[in-house]
């Protein structure tokens, strides 16, 4: 009797026994992104549920993970699968409005200027040892776009999913931190004050209507392997602006996008165990990652930069910055810095414009991507 | 170029090119497509007091 009372104590130290270093470290780090997502506010829908899921992954014996475990049903059954990434493009398509870029068709190609990051982080990947397929997974978080990220990484490096995601979501939340400096170094003051008129209103509901299409049958053609990534998104977009299914609408961009995100997070939190997380390629991973959003920015700035010449002036080069996915922080990031060297300027629709011109280029540079790679017969 | 650099190489350059034309045909094709589907202020208002 005594030797069970004993056994069924021990039972309740089994887990604080198993803990590892490494468990701890990852505890903390999952309170880390709770505190950003809870404290600072830094993508909170997003990090609360990372950050919880690393912290649940890391409690030894939860099996969280584990062959059955709860985790690793929404890990295998919407991660592995690509099913997740998809579902919140529907989401994301259905709370984009397009407008501020079909006003100003040109403002697209800020949106290519600014995945250059992908590119230039992937030789330097190679560079640093990485092999092509893990190169490709890490170069893509200059997408700054995460379903984007976990899609193609998923695809292709899958076990750097968790590295590539934390990487990808922390640094979206932090492009207001990010960017603001390098806009700075690369602008003049005169630059900075440049004021963009609003073109009178051009853009029809049937154009709205139309745009999703066009886009999907263009893009898909020329680069097929990101079909499932802007069909979704574009399917979101034309059932908003059909105004037809306004509860499959409304149902893409709440229950939908809410319950996506959720395992999503959890999913991808879950990929943050200790023993395999904490390692030096991870470090490298997340430095390589901030690196790659920094060259987004300065391709799109640099970008801007010639456009503004080319148009005599007319365009804000800081608009530039806005030509990535991160929708809509550095729209947001561009108006506000806009208005520091001008209170009368209002970038912010502009800023709009290249920002849905970023998403659209980043699934495109992603899906251009993986076409090479099945072209190369390496996909 | 047959090695892992080379294959990097062709990525960024078809990658970097491929991004920057296809939206730039993108544009264009939005410019086409504004001209088909013009803005006409009074339709688009009696548009919306339909719905």
């Amino acid at each position: 009797m005594l030797e069970m009372i004993q056994n069924g104590m021990l039972s309740l130290v089994m887990g604080v026994s198993a803990l590892t270093v490494q468990n701890v470290v990852m505890i903390a780090a999952g309170c880390g992104l709770l505190f950003l997502g809870i404290r600072k506010n830094y993508e909170p829908l997003l990090l609360v549920p990372i950050g919880f899921g690393a912290i649940l992954v890391n409690i030894p014996m939860g099996g969280m993970m584990s062959e059955g475990g709860l985790l690793r049903h929404f890990h295998d059954f919407g991660v592995i699968t690509e099913i997740f990434p998809c579902l919140i493009f529907i989401g994301i398509g259905a709370m984009t409005d397009f407008t501020p870029l079909l006003e100003n068709p040109k403002i697209l190609l800020l949106g290519a200027a600014g995945q250059f990051g992908i590119f230039l982080t992937l030789l330097l990947a190679m560079g640093l040892g990485f092999n092509l397929l893990d190169s490709v997974a890490i170069g893509v978080i200059g997408a700054c776009d995460g379903p984007t990220s976990i899609f193609v990484t998923s695809k292709f490096a899958p076990h750097l999913l968790g590295a590539v995601s934390v990487a990808a979501y922390s640094y979206m939340a932090l492009v207001p931190l990010i960017q603001p400096p390098i806009m700075r170094a690369l602008t003049t003051q005169k630059e900075r004050k440049v004021r963009m008129e609003y073109p009178a209103k051009s853009v029809s509901r049937a154009l709205k209507v139309v745009f999703p299409i066009a886009v999907t049958i263009v893009t898909c053609l020329i680069a097929p392997m990101g079909t499932p990534l802007m069909g979704m998104l574009m399917l979101g977009n034309l059932m908003k602006e059909s105004g037809v299914v306004a509860r499959l609408t409304k149902a893409s961009e709440n229950e939908i996008a809410n319950i996506v995100t959720l395992l999503l997070g959890l999913a991808i939190g879950a990929t943050m165990d200790g023993a395999a997380f904490l390692r030096g390629q991870t470090l490298l991973i997340l430095g390589l990652g901030l690196l790659a959003i920094s060259l987004d920015t300065v391709m799109g700035v640099l970008f801007g930069k010639l456009m503004c010449f080319l148009s005599g002036g007319k365009v804000n080069p800081l608009i530039g910055a806005a030509g990535i996915s991160a929708y809509p922080m550095a729209a947001r990031v561009v108006q506000t810095e806009g208005r520091k060297y001008n209170t009368n300027n209002w970038l912010l629709m502009h800023a709009m414009g290249a920002n849905t011109g970023g998403q659209v280029g980043s699934i495109m540079a992603a899906g251009i991507m993986l076409s090479v790679l099945k072209g190369m017969g390496l996909g | 170029m047959n090695g892992k650099f080379g294959y990097g190489l062709v990525i960024t350059v078809v990658g970097m090119g491929g991004t920057i034309l296809s939206l730039w045909f993108m544009s264009f094709v939005i410019g086409l497509l504004k001209r088909l589907f013009p803005y006409r202020e009074e339709a688009e208002t009696k548009g919306k007091e339909i719905v």
